[in-house]
């Protein structure tokens, strides 16, 4: 695929058809992502009913990132945009890693008992809500 | 580049298309995708938040997500990232046609896009409606069996929150569909010019990426 077409022609001069069409992939890939994105919604439904234990939220996520990252190179062009088209589109998503990152492990370092009830942290487990709940005051 | 030394490529200065505010129209479109890129940043913060929410209570109740989940309906859930998957797909097809021209082929895929956009909505809405008359709407009258109640309202507030969030972007997604056919109509979407339709193109394939990773998270916590 990479021979085929010319990525990042950054900086340089552009040819006629890239001025007039702006950097266009063939169609035939349009077709192939999307082929490629119905197979993974089904290893992701299929993945969801084996038991993976620990590793199920990870393969989720990794498998959507891969869908995410088709939709990003080939439906929007990043894959035939400039380079700075393409640090927009990762500086969102870096931004969030570090955000998802740190906040996770500072929960990580946290007590593993929840509060009884996370919609009223302060109550410190009153009859109603654990009665309701079932579960163990902290 | 100056002024004078493009102006020949693009037909001199009778195009239309160009603004008073831009030298040459690779610039102007230039301008305008890294435009919606910028937004589109600002969005996966906005969206980034509540996944980081839902990140932290899923650490937190895993046994109520995963009890929550089960009560989400995974046909619906799959045939809706079928039905927008392939209205990016549309949307793809509608911007080739802007770029290289072709007016009415690209009319005839936005509408379709369109199209798809209504289904997925109406299907969501009829899951909607399931989450009503099972009492799983959040608030006073949320009712859940079992110990997993309280994580369960959590679960519950944020799928109305992510998917109602994600669904208010389809339906504006829709308005702006509309808004690229009165463009398409009136001749501003061009090959010269094709912007209109990449950067509209660009918030729809957003719009199915957040889904992307909505539809695991939220309906295929673990099923096994």
């Amino acid at each position: 695929m990479a021979s085929r077409t010319k990525p990042r022609a950054a900086g340089g001069p552009q040819t006629d058809k890239e001025t007039q069409a702006g950097h266009v992939p063939p169609l035939w890939v349009y077709f192939a992502v999307f082929a490629t994105l119905l197979v993974l919604t089904g290893v992701t439904v299929t993945a969801a009913y084996m038991n993976l234990g620990h590793w199920a939220a990870p393969v989720a996520v990794g498998i959507a990132a891969v869908k995410a990252t088709l939709v990003v190179l080939y439906f929007m062009h990043v894959r035939y945009g400039s380079r700075l088209i393409a640090l927009y589109a990762a500086s969102g998503f870096l931004f969030l890693a570090i955000l998802l990152g740190i906040t996770m492990s500072e929960v990580a370092g946290r007590a593993p008992q929840p509060t009884a009830d996370p919609l009223r942290p302060s109550a410190r487990a009153p009859e109603g809500a654990r009665a309701r709940s079932g579960e163990e005051p902290p | 580049m100056s002024r004078e030394a493009e102006k020949p490529a693009h037909g001199g200065a009778a195009s239309a298309a160009l603004a008073h505010h831009f030298d040459t129209l690779v610039q102007q479109r230039s301008a305008v995708e890294l435009g919606m890129w910028l937004f589109l940043a600002q969005e996966v913060m906005f969206f980034g938040g509540l996944f980081v929410a839902y990140a932290f209570y899923r650490s937190r109740y895993i046994e109520a997500f995963v009890a929550s989940s089960r009560h989400l309906d995974v046909s619906l859930g799959a045939v809706n990232t079928v039905v927008l998957i392939g209205s990016s797909l549309t949307m793809a097809l509608a911007v080739h046609n802007a770029q290289h021209g072709r007016r009415a082929a690209m009319r005839n895929f936005v509408v379709a896009t369109m199209l798809l956009g209504v289904v997925f909505l109406g299907i969501k809405s009829v899951e909607y409606h399931h989450k009503w008359v099972e009492h799983l709407i959040p608030g006073p009258g949320f009712a859940f069996e079992g110990a997993h109640a309280p994580g369960a309202h959590v679960f519950f507030i944020l799928y109305f929150t992510m998917t109602g969030m994600h669904a208010l972007h389809m339906i504006i997604g829709e308005g702006l569909m509309i808004a690229l056919l009165v463009w398409n109509a009136r001749g501003l979407v061009s090959a010269e010019y094709p912007s209109r339709a990449h950067v509209l193109g660009l918030y729809w394939h957003f719009v199915d990426i957040v889904w992307i990773f909505l539809f695991p998270l939220l309906y295929l916590v673990s099923r096994h």
